[in-house]
């Protein structure tokens, strides 16, 4: 052991002072300023146990490195001590050590970041949750929360791509297992819809367009007889409709036109399904015309609407009322679309059961009675248009 | 009722709105569009169409037996021409490169297709006439909105469907 002196125990605290800064300063540093909020919020809840393990090493680390500036002080020998044989062999050990716990250091920073990254956050989550389904047949809530708060939080584009994908994987595991009833999705369509709407980071173009997928792939595994009028297809056709009317936002119609798609192959598949479908669609369409800017998205749910209608007559009921609903917001939103409204009701006009002007009757009664009143209205101004020139105008 | 119409387009180049327009104020067609190989063979399994229009650029989708012919491509739409192999596996199934999991539907004949690319005659119109494919239009700087419209009645032309003219 070498002699203890003032000098050299100054420099001894001084090195061992700069090794816990840098210790503990730099990474958390670094983890502050690389790693998102919600990257650290999840991950600090789901690492307890990876915290303890490095309180254990970075403790075995500060004493490693306590022994190893003990050993090799920086306090110079005199000139004139001979050094012995076993000095030689203090200098063996130290830098075995100091390599031993940079090494150390390394590897758990490794595995520290690693956590930290958002597609192994998310990997490892949906692993969680694939147990959960496996084992209990629900998914677990606390992974799903997570795996939800970072799809809100997430950026449009790839963070929300991995976190879509995630539920789609998990929507096909849970509806494939011979347990599903057409209930239990609730959680995860809802997480669909936060990811891409729930917070102040909306999702881009290719998000809708991957979320549409998504639904539509839950809205296809629900088509057999046995799930017919479940839950969770009502459920998606809610969220579809929000979407839809979210994606109008973006700009280019194309989300809006997916998203109608998927809502009508419901009600192709299903007929169940079929009013629940042809609501989302007025829905839509009602709010494509209502910002002035979305004709074409209007149009596409009015065409989609109309096959919907035709593919069961004589029109009556929600169906109908939906259909003419939507054609009085056309024939209230300008002349051009007052006259592709009379188009189509010229080309329909025999299909409604008993006649066009009991059904547009009918139909104000279903829009007052379901609290849109603003559709009523416009069905009795349609309804006096045509009631004044008996029936269609040039019909 | 609506002739079924589905029109296998990944938007890539030429704009959805711009063309899907007149199909939907028509009125006399039900569109739905399938972005990729893997989504159009499950709708047209799922689903009998009037007509079919297909772009020979497209992604592959899902299923990995086209991403591996993609991947062979290297990953290039160009090049890997997936919509002529689509066309083959459909009409051709015995000659196809990929086989599909279940025979191709029986209702999808040739006279239901017609081609909307942007590759010229003189590159694809050998592949086509071997499919026995006659509709055909290139996608040119110089077409009129209702080329996809036009299409579509081209195809129901040709199975004897009287086009409504109305539009056009």
């Amino acid at each position: 052991m070498f002699p203890f002196t003032e000098a050299w125990a100054a420099e001894y605290l001084g090195g061992v002072i700069s090794l816990l800064v840098f210790a503990l300063g730099i990474p958390t540093l670094i983890l502050q300023f690389a790693v998102p909020e919600e990257l650290r919020t999840v991950s600090s809840r789901r690492l307890k146990w990876l915290r303890r393990i490095s309180g254990v090493v970075s403790l075995i680390a500060a004493s490693a490195a306590l022994l190893f500036v003990w050993y090799i002080h920086p306090c110079s020998l005199p000139l004139d001590v001979i050094v012995p044989d076993s000095y030689t062999q203090y200098h063996v050990w130290p830098s075995v050590l100091v390599t031993v716990v940079v090494v150390v250091i390394l590897v758990v920073w490794f595995f520290q970041t690693e956590e930290y990254r958002r597609d192994v956050v998310i990997r490892s989550l949906q692993k969680r949750c694939v147990r959960s389904i496996r084992s209990r047949g629900i998914l677990a809530e606390r992974f799903l929360s997570d795996l939800i708060y970072l799809g809100q939080q997430g950026n449009a584009g790839r963070e929300k791509h991995q976190v879509l994908k995630a539920f789609d994987e998990l929507a096909a595991l849970l509806q494939d297992r011979p347990q599903y009833v057409g209930d239990g999705l609730a959680d995860l369509v809802y997480g669909i819809e936060t990811t891409m709407m729930g917070g102040e980071k909306t999702g881009e173009l290719g998000n809708f367009l991957q979320a549409a997928g998504v639904l539509e792939r839950i809205i296809l595994r629900l088509q057999k007889p046995e799930f017919s009028a479940a839950p969770d297809t009502a459920i998606v056709l809610w969220t579809l409709e929000r979407l839809g009317v979210a994606s109008l936002d973006l700009g280019p119609e194309r989300a809006a036109l997916a998203i109608l798609q998927v809502v009508a192959s419901a009600a192709e598949g299903q007929d169940e399904a079929r009013q629940f479908a042809s609501e989302r669609l007025f829905g839509i369409g009602r709010s494509a015309l209502t910002d002035g800017q979305h004709f074409l998205v209007a149009v596409a749910a009015l065409s989609k609407l109309e096959a919907l209608a035709e593919r069961r007559t004589p029109l009556r009921g929600e169906v109908a009322a939906d259909l003419l609903g939507l054609l009085a917001h056309f024939w209230a939103s300008g002349r051009t679309a007052r006259r592709h409204a009379k188009s189509v009701l010229e080309r329909m006009e025999e299909l409604f059961d008993p006649s066009l002007l009991d059904r547009i009757r009918a139909a104000i009664e279903h829009q007052y009675r379901t609290a849109k009143f603003d559709t009523a209205d416009k069905l009795g101004e349609m309804l006096e248009d045509l009631a004044r020139h008996d029936g269609l105008p040039g019909s | 009722m609506k002739f079924r119409v589905l029109w296998i387009e990944d938007d890539a180049r030429f704009g959805l709105a711009q063309l899907a327009g007149p199909v939907y104020v028509h009125g006399g067609y039900d569109l739905v569009v399938a972005g990729d190989v893997s989504t159009a063979i499950a709708r047209l399994f799922r689903e009998r169409f009037d007509a079919v229009i297909v772009d020979i650029r497209l992604p592959p989708g899902d299923d990995s037996e086209w991403r591996k012919l993609y991947h062979k491509a290297g990953y290039d739409k160009i090049h890997a021409r997936l919509g002529l192999h689509l066309l083959g596996s459909l009409i051709r199934p015995s000659e196809a490169r990929v086989r599909l999991k279940r025979p191709p539907p029986a209702w999808l004949k040739p006279q239901l297709i017609g081609v909307f690319t942007v590759e010229s005659r003189k590159e694809i119109g050998e592949e086509l006439e071997q499919l026995g494919i006659q509709v055909y239009e290139q996608k040119r700087a110089d077409l009129p909105d209702t080329v996809l419209l036009q299409i579509i009645e081209m195809v129901l032309d040709q199975q004897g469907v009287p086009a409504n003219d109305t539009v056009r």
